[in-house]
């Protein structure tokens, strides 16, 4: 009897092979694997949304003839339609009308979502940063709490004007002030810390993806060789 | 009619209208001809240039500019010199004009036409330029011949037109129809266009191994030269191509090179279906003269594509060999600190505001309350996120809490149930698929029912996204910061922070740190290594950390010498005081 979860292993450690091959450059096998990576995922992804989204979501309420899912589920339909015509050259315009309406939702929901959630709250937690409550302690000035608070104000601040001066210098040969100038050199040094721990970031979870494939090569070859 | 009114024909000598193509006398092309103004300013020119001649010879003297333009010959006031004072002036003149008085001295006159024309117009002319204006005559003379030669074969009176013409139009003309010198005397060839007359030439020339009819009777060769012209026009158009292809920002020029290949090749093809030699020879030279303009633009394209740095030279053998020992260096050390140190217990958490949080928040959750996980990662994040939330799930099923899960992406679905199986929960855990994203929780959040969703096919995933609000925890499970900040700012704002909780990669924490700064999330874990107050023992990377940290590692050494090999290289390449590199 043919063990299935084992045929998966070796498929999967070869398709891992070859996806690791690409540490030598691009070649064939990766693009192999890359090419079935994509139709295996498109292919899923298409069965699931049929299965769970378009037969519940959208055939049924037009079944029913009637009611409040109904009228709703005619409108999706009719964009859906209208999305189609995309494939047809002569009412191809017609697509724009749902695209439209669906890039202007996003837009829209962006901005409000940016302002609310993390304009406004984030330039109120500098500023809570310096309330009274947070910066004594014990009634004693709570001097590490300050250094903080006035790190984090100086880094907001030098941030802006690092943007401010290449935005000023990319449209108009204006030059700043000597204190514009040295702050976004101290803007430039908050940025780069930035993508510094950014990059450490990524390649730690990188690195995590790595172990995780060897052990798993590992768990493989112990199960398959029996010891 | 004025001067600068007509042309004179080349052919036969006769004036034309300056709109003229083709000469109304004997019907030849006028394309090539300058027009009578321009002919007054060259035998300025031409008189200028004898003037120059005779000064050099420094005991001629020019007594006046020439009046006529018939006159070539300016009057001389001072004797003409011996010849022995030639020999000994020839120190101070051009070599080239040297080795022409000598040739034209040792051969003479050929014909004699022109030293009795130029004698029949000896009123205007002394005794002494006599030294001077006989190698003159004699060379415009061969000039005159390999011209007349060629045009006899076209036109089918010569003799007859020639006699109508003054000799000094004759000059004339022989010396306006080649502008320049060096198309009579090398007529084929880019090479030989652009080059000019070197010693070993004006050798050669003096010791007669010069190749005459190449240079004074190309009628002669034209099938030849026809032939070799179209070969050159081909290569010239060829690396005119490549030099193109290579230089896209080389717009106008290279315009004008592919213009000028274009125009040689349409010569070319020409030339090859004449059968007229004479023809041919005027064909040749026009052909040769845009080779040589391709080429030149083709010079000036490739200097203009030079980059302004001296690029370094890759070594892509090299380079490999060096990727290669980084890769099985890596590689080594992490197969060695895993191997050697896989019972090596866990590390102490390090202090982290963020996780503490996040602990304390998951602590305070009371028995059978409702919990909903929001799972938006990928399958290739999916390790470290596992080895995150495991012990997340253990306490929340320690605590019995009503779990449930929803996918934003279609993979959720069996990673969720991969999840479910790695804590041990409960198969029958709820987890479905939730279409549209950030945009559906938003919905969800903001207590809308999405469309579709009707009392009698209400499903567990509709009732798990409107009921968003009632859950009295949700985390949101992420390995994409963006997302996680859309979650925040869209779904957040409606919700109570302490009901948000964070789950994500380390890649994130930078990004999500100010979220939990400002409160606007109960807590954030990011990783398995700093997720505070939990051993990852037990978690399938857990014993793995050993080779985290060696990977760490290595990722520094290669940041520190990267960051020595920079500067090394750059204190290579600054330049000393006195300018040297």
């Amino acid at each position: 009897m043919i063990n299935l979860d084992l045929i998966a292993g070796i498929l999967g450690l070869l398709l891992t092979v070859m996806v690791f091959s690409y540490l030598a450059g691009d070649n064939l096998f990766f693009r192999l694997a890359m090419h079935l990576l994509i139709g295996v995922g498109a292919g899923y992804a298409a069965a699931l949304l049929i299965q769970l989204v378009l037969i519940p979501h959208l055939v049924q309420p037009l079944l029913l003839g009637s009611g409040n899912a109904f009228y709703l589920s005619l409108a999706v339909c009719l964009f859906t339609l209208l999305l189609l015509t995309v494939f047809l050259g002569r009412f191809n315009h017609l697509a724009r009308l749902p695209l439209a309406f669906q890039i202007g939702l996003i837009a829209a929901v962006s901005i409000f979502g940016l302002a609310r959630g993390t304009l406004a709250p984030q330039m109120l937690a500098i500023v809570n940063r310096f309330s009274p409550e947070l910066l004594y302690k014990d009634n004693l000035p709570d001097w590490m709490a300050l250094v903080k608070a006035a790190a984090m104000l100086l880094g907001v601040i030098a941030v802006l004007l690092y943007f401010d001066h290449h935005v000023s210098h990319g449209q108009s040969n204006a030059k700043l002030a000597p204190l514009s100038e040295n702050a976004s050199g101290v803007g430039r040094i908050f940025i780069g810390i930035t993508f510094g721990a950014i990059f450490a970031g990524v390649f730690a979870t990188a690195l995590l993806a790595l172990i995780g494939r060897i052990a798993w090569i590992q768990n493989l070859l112990i199960v398959w060789l029996g010891y | 009619m004025s001067a600068e009114d007509y042309i004179i024909c080349p052919h036969c000598g006769k004036e034309n209208l300056i709109q003229a193509t083709r000469c109304i006398y004997c019907k030849e092309s006028l394309d090539l001809i300058p027009k009578a103004a321009d002919l007054a300013t060259s035998d300025e020119d031409l008189s200028e240039m004898l003037s120059a001649m005779a000064e050099e010879d420094g005991d001629v003297e020019m007594a006046a500019p020439v009046a006529d333009a018939g006159s070539l010959m300016p009057a001389a006031s001072n004797p003409q010199p011996t010849p022995s004072e030639e020999v000994g002036g020839s120190n101070e003149i051009p070599s080239w004009l040297a080795h022409v008085r000598q040739r034209a001295q040792t051969e003479g006159d050929a014909q004699g036409l022109y030293n009795r024309e130029s004698e029949s117009n000896s009123s205007q002319k002394l005794p002494g330029r006599e030294s001077l204006d006989q190698p003159f005559n004699s060379w415009v003379g061969r000039i005159h011949d390999s011209r007349t030669t060629s045009d006899s074969s076209e036109v089918g009176t010569p003799e007859e037109k020639a006699d109508e013409m003054p000799v000094w139009l004759k000059r004339v003309r022989d010396l306006q129809l080649q502008p320049d010198e060096n198309t009579v005397q090398k007529p084929t060839g880019v090479e030989a266009w652009k080059q000019e007359w070197s010693e070993e030439d004006l050798e050669r020339l003096k010791n007669g191994e010069f190749d005459e009819k190449a240079i004074l009777q190309p009628n002669l060769l034209a099938q030849d030269s026809a032939a070799e012209t179209e070969t050159a026009a081909e290569d010239v158009q060829n690396e005119a191509e490549k030099a193109g292809q290579k230089l896209a920002g080389a717009g106008p020029l290279e315009d004008s090179a592919e213009a000028n290949v274009a125009a040689s090749e349409n010569l070319a093809v020409a030339v090859g279906e004449s059968t007229d030699a004479s023809e041919a020879v005027a064909e040749q030279q026009a052909i040769g003269q845009h080779e040589a303009q391709a080429e030149i633009l083709k010079e000036i394209v490739a200097a203009e594509s030079l980059p302004r740095y001296k690029r370094t030279e890759e070594k892509p053998r090299k380079t490999d060999i060096w990727r290669w020992i980084g890769i099985l260096f890596l590689l080594a050390i992490l197969v060695a600190f895993y191997l050697l140190f896989l019972k090596r217990p866990a590390p102490a958490p390090l202090a982290n505001a963020a996780g503490t949080a996040f602990w304390n928040r998951l602590d305070s959750v009371q028995t059978s309350t409702k919990v909903l996980m929001v799972l938006d990662y990928q399958p290739a994040t999916a390790d470290e996120i596992h080895a995150t939330l495991q012990p997340v799930m253990a306490r929340l099923k320690t605590q019995n809490v009503q779990l449930s899960l929803v996918a934003l992406w279609p993979d959720g679905l069996w990673l969720g149930r991969e999840l479910l199986e790695e804590t041990a929960l409960p198969p029958t855990t709820e987890l479905n698929f939730l279409p549209g994203g950030s945009l559906a929780v938003l919905a969800s959040a903001a207590g809308l029912q999405p469309a579709g969703s009707t009392p009698e096919n209400k499903t567990s995933l509709i009732s798990n996204s409107v009921a968003l609000r009632e859950n009295e925890l949700i985390l949101y499970v992420t390995d994409n910061p963006e997302s996680a900040k859309t979650w925040i700012e869209q779904v957040g704002s409606f919700l109570q922070p302490v009901q948000s909780l964070v789950v994500s990669t380390q890649a994130s924490q930078v990004m999500l740190q100010p979220y939990y700064e400002s409160s606007q999330i109960a807590g954030l874990s990011t990783s398995p290594y700093r997720a505070d107050g939990v051993l990852l023992a037990s978690s399938p990377t857990g014993a793995a950390i050993p080779a985290f940290e060696a990977g760490m590692g290595v990722m520094a050494g290669f940041l520190v010498l990267s960051f020595f090999g920079r500067l090394l290289n750059t204190y290579k390449k600054k330049p000393s005081e006195d300018g040297k590199i």
